[in-house]
């Protein structure tokens, strides 16, 4: 008999139990290419790229509440060191052919976004709210449409766009080309960050984080080093944007400052909102709705595009529209989330029949 | 000396439009205490609609108070379907809808707009520049600046000495103080949002007669955030000052600068220096600094 007790309808008998990925009965992803053929596999790809690019937003504004709207500069700048390494760097013939240059690029690329943002968390130290808000957009703007636009784009010689050939992207011994291996590096990668930062979250640091955001007076109090913190909380989002940007370039033919803008920031804190903040699992939540549901919507409106010719143009812009409704509606309905939602329905039935 | 002098100028004269859209975020911010991030496609639409109005051959002068009327209606609209469910819940999750409402509206006007350049014909200020002393003044630079210094007058005056002014000033600082002193905050919301639709309108429709009006009309008006900032964000004379010393400091930056940083210094270099300034001035120039207590 053990002599812990669990609430009502907790019948897990030891913190494995409690704590495992299975218990929320989550997907399993290794189901889904069953099920999909290559267009809903690149999908799934953007998905696996928002719930990257999302960690990052959600563990600044959720569990450190440094809020950011400039998380795409981080992402461009993981996806532009990786493509740099790759196309540029003398790699030995040896770790080509092993397949490790690209690994070691994503590795390298993670910590120099790390790096960069953690510049630009630096005014964190002096101000907060909205002054911080504007600090992260200079971050985009200075970023994305400065020096990456001017100055490493132009490395090369190769005009606005980094072409990278098919074949380049090679992981071990696998040569990433279909979209079926793009997704099952996705899932990998998603798995290792998702696990990465739940841990951190249960660890001094991230408890740390989680008292700056409740109140960062009473952090600092208590013995919290708020500065240390807030730019290891930065460094972190930086290195998950990094490993999100250089992840993203396996899908893409070509990379250009474009695939960069503020839209891409601001879509990222809408994934957050919508799957609700300071939970990883509305995360993935999120990036799913934003990206799936979406996809729905298209083909749900594109059956009438015979008829009406000119919805096939207008579909981004109702896109957009649809996108910026169901944030406000969330925000205003449902604050707390997809999450919240989520672990009612999953109360629900661990407590059936007796809901107390 | 000359160049110095001309790019001294055409900075005002460009940071009196900065002022008047600037105006706009501090009116929110000051009545309100969100940081309004839709205010980008508030000034498209008030562009938009005046230069609708204006193609159909309404005077200059009229299509522009209709544009303020269809702010005003928007405004009051816009607060009572999104914005008046959130009082009383924190300013994050308010900044936030501005930022779903800034994708839904510019979603709307792409829809109903087109993305072309659109310009207005025919033009409404002559492109002769004006002749002062040995200097050459654009006349939209020049309207713009007056509209901005009349506008600076007015909200002032109405901040100062009105009932309502005070009762926003109020909200703002502590809504649940002011919502138990009487202070009707749907009220005052639906006044700040309508200010600041007509606000953007006026900053916008200067905006489309300079360059002709698309899309990236509303992206420019982020880049007033900058003087915003510089000014303190609540504080009216702040965001003039803030909008012209930011005018200069783009064009100084675009004459002298240009040529050890090719390409777009002249657009990050307010960011830049907002960035570095924040470190030294957290409140801007003139903002209220908040004493926080746990």
């Amino acid at each position: 008999m053990s002599t812990t007790w669990l609430p009502c309808g907790d019948y897990h008998q030891n913190y494995r139990a409690d704590h495992s990925w299975f218990q929320s009965k989550f997907i399993k992803g290794k189901m889904i290419p069953i099920y999909s053929d290559s267009y809903w596999l690149s999908v799934w790809y953007i998905v696996g790229f928002t719930i990257l690019g999302g960690l990052g937003v959600q563990l600044l504004i959720g569990f450190c509440g440094q809020i950011t709207l400039g998380h795409a500069a981080f992402i461009a700048v993981g996806a532009y060191t990786s493509t740099l390494l790759i196309l540029e760097f003398p790699w030995p013939q040896v770790l080509i052919d092993w397949g490790i240059a690209y690994p070691i690029s994503i590795f390298i690329a993670a910590v120099v976004a790390g790096i960069w943002s953690v510049l630009f968390g630096l005014p964190s130290a002096r101000v907060k709210g909205f002054y911080l808000i504007l600090t992260t957009m200079a971050a985009q703007f200075v970023t994305v449409d400065f020096v990456i636009t001017q100055y490493v784009a132009q490395i090369g010689g190769r005009g606005q766009a980094f072409s990278l050939p098919p074949g380049t992207i090679k992981l071990g011994p696998w040569i990433i080309d279909s979209e079926l291996k793009i997704y099952y590096m996705s899932l990998v990668l998603v798995i290792i960050c998702v696990a990465l930062m739940a841990n951190l979250l249960r660890s001094r640091v991230g408890r740390a984080w989680i008292a700056i955001r409740d109140n960062d007076i009473s952090a600092e109090v208590m013995g919290i080093n708020v500065v240390k913190y807030k730019l290891l909380a930065f460094f972190v989002a930086g290195f998950l944007g990094g490993i999100a940007g250089s992840f993203w370039i396996s899908g893409l033919a070509a990379i250009s400052p474009e695939h960069f803008p503020w839209f891409l920031s601001l879509q990222l804190v809408g994934v957050i909102l919508i799957g609700g903040v300071g939970s990883i699992h509305g995360t993935i939540f999120g990036a799913i709705f934003m990206v799936v549901v979406m996809e729905l919507l298209q083909l749900a409106v594109m059956p009438f595009a015979d008829t009406f010719p000119k919805l096939l143009i207008d579909f981004l812009f109702i896109k957009e529209a649809a996108f910026g409704l169901a944030i406000c509606a969330f925000l205003i309905y449902e604050p707390n989330g997809l999450a919240y939602r989520w672990w009612q329905i999953k109360n629900y039935f661990n407590l059936w029949p007796f809901s107390y | 000396m000359e160049l110095f002098l001309m790019t001294l100028t055409s900075g005002i004269m460009i940071g009196g439009i900065y002022a008047l859209v600037a105006l706009g975020w501090v009116l929110i911010y000051k009545c309100s205490g969100v940081l309004n991030l839709a205010m980008g496609e508030l000034t498209l639409i008030g562009a938009y609609v005046s230069l609708s109005f204006y193609s159909m051959g309404v005077p200059f002068l009229l299509s522009l108070l209709f544009s303020l009327i269809i702010g005003f209606v928007l405004g009051i609209l816009t607060e009572r379907i999104f914005l008046d469910k959130l009082i009383g819940e924190p300013v994050l999750a308010v900044i936030m809808v501005t930022v779903g409402l800034s994708f839904f509206f510019k979603g709307v006007v792409e829809l109903i707009w087109g993305t072309d350049t659109r310009v207005f014909s025919p033009p409404v200020f002559s492109m002769d520049a004006i002749r002062l002393g040995p200097l050459y003044i654009g006349e939209v630079y020049l309207y713009s600046f007056l509209a901005a210094i009349a506008l600076l007058i007015i909200f002032v005056s109405f901040f100062k000495y009105t009932r309502w002014g005070l009762a926003m000033q109020a909200t703002a600082d502590d809504e649940m103080a002011a919502l138990s002193l009487g202070v009707s905050a749907r009220f005052v919301y639906a006044a700040a949002w309508s200010i600041a639709f007509m606000a953007a309108g006026v900053g916008g429709t200067l905006l489309g007669n300079i360059n002709g009006l698309n899309i990236s009309v509303g992206f420019l008006s982020l880049l007033v955030l900058p003087a915003v900032v510089l000014g303190g964000l609540n504080s009216v004379p702040g965001a003039i000052a803030g909008g012209i010393i930011i005018g200069i400091l783009q064009n100084f930056s675009g004459t002298y600068l240009d040529r050890y940083f090719p390409g777009g210094i002249k657009e990050i270099a307010p960011f830049v220096f907002m960035a570095v300034f924040l470190l030294f001035k957290p409140y801007g120039l003139w903002g209220w600094e908040r004493i926080e207590r746990v």
